[in-house]
């Protein structure tokens, strides 16, 4: 599993590059342009990080954070997944950028190679913001109503967190 | 979105007026001082790898990958939408769309997503309503999976990670589970609605 996993960035570079030498794309300077808005997608997203770790910092450091995780600590227990972890679960269907800032927050405190930074990671990027999504591709083509849409994407995305979590227990004893 | 705008405002609300109650006022605002150069640092440390993926992604695209994929995905795809002819523009974009997301390209998925549902939405046999190809193309897109998740490999790369990359096999079984049970969802839904 971790060798296929180590792979895959360099595989990846290697095969695009062979492939856009191989069609006659001129790869230094393709890599330039794409690379310059890359790096203008990536200023972008400052405003919602000051925005999610502002919010974090002030629920957490306040022991509102705490308090949360008290109450909810029941569910975690009967889940069997730790506290901290249970926010980052009921986030992600709602926020993309609020994932990704409490899944960057965690990784920090609990160091990414941890048993809890492997699982919000792989939390995180375990599937895509339902909400979200649904809302803009189906408002696209003005649906309003979206049926079984939303239980099927909130099923999907708990089959998500759970597979995340058991396969986070079993990487970091295997 | 109005959920998250709610969830902001409780989690500052809700966080100063526990803050008051246990006189964590001061530390309080420090935090959120803090965070705002943490912001900073943070974006500033993955924005490197961001932007050196996005060059390798445009190299991808400009190479016609996005196609390849596509032509790739085809046979696996036709038996997910048996009503769609083969070489319908609607397969047509929802190949490319999710190949797009498949090599991780967030800023041309989201309009290739919305140019296959407008096809798909041309097709539907009662517009403005979920149609079974609509709920098929949807699952698949929630179920988010992408070969390399840049993102998040950025953010365990800048928290100090030795491997940052060991995720990424974890995150694609993750991935393809939701979907399997996003699809199974809709088909089984599907089912007892046609047998009422």
């Amino acid at each position: 599993m971790n060798a296929l996993s180590v792979w895959a960035i360099p595989l990846f570079i290697l095969v695009v590059l062979a492939y856009g030498e191989y069609k006659g794309v001129k790869v230094y300077e393709t890599f330039i342009q794409g690379a310059g808005e890359g790096l203008k997608t990536g200023l972008q997203l400052l405003p919602y990080f000051l925005a999610i770790f502002g919010a974090l910092a002030v629920f957490k450091t306040s022991g509102a954070l705490g308090f949360f995780c008290q109450i909810t600590a029941p569910l975690a227990n009967l889940l069997r997944i730790p506290e901290e972890i249970l926010p980052l679960g009921l986030i992600k269907p709602l926020s993309g950028s609020g994932t990704i800032g409490l899944m960057a927050d965690l990784t920090q405190k609990h160091g990414p190679d941890s048993g809890l930074g492997l699982m919000a990671s792989i939390i995180a990027g375990g599937s895509e913001t339902t909400f979200y999504v649904l809302s803009v591709y189906l408002g696209a083509v003005g649906i309003t109503r979206p049926k079984h849409l939303i239980g099927m994407g909130l099923l999907g995305d708990l089959a998500a967190f759970f597979v995340a979590v058991f396969i986070a227990r079993w990487f970091q004893t295997g | 979105m109005s959920t998250i705008n709610k969830i902001w405002f409780v989690l500052f609300f809700f966080g100063y007026l526990v803050a008051g109650a246990t006189g964590r006022v001061e530390a309080t605002t420090l935090a959120l001082i803090a965070s705002m150069e943490e912001s900073v640092k943070f974006t500033l440390g993955i924005i490197g790898f961001l932007a050196f993926w996005s060059g390798l992604l445009r190299i991808a695209e400009a190479a016609g990958l996005t196609r390849k994929l596509a032509r790739m995905l085809h046979p696996v795809l036709r038996h997910l939408f048996p009503r769609l002819p083969c070489d319908s523009p609607a397969v047509g974009a929802i190949t490319l769309s999710l190949a797009a997301n498949l090599l991780g390209l967030s800023h041309a998925a989201t309009p290739l997503g919305i140019k296959a549902m407008q096809e798909l939405e041309k097709v539907n046999s009662i517009p403005g309503q979920v149609s079974d190809e609509i709920a098929v193309y949807l699952a698949l897109i929630l179920g988010g999976i992408s070969l390399v998740p840049s993102t998040i490999i950025a953010i365990r790369a800048q928290a100090g990670s030795v491997q940052p990359s060991a995720v990424i096999l974890p995150i694609l079984i993750t991935a393809i589970a939701g979907t399997s049970v996003a699809l199974l969802t809709h088909f089984t839904i599907k089912k007892t609605r046609k047998g009422e």
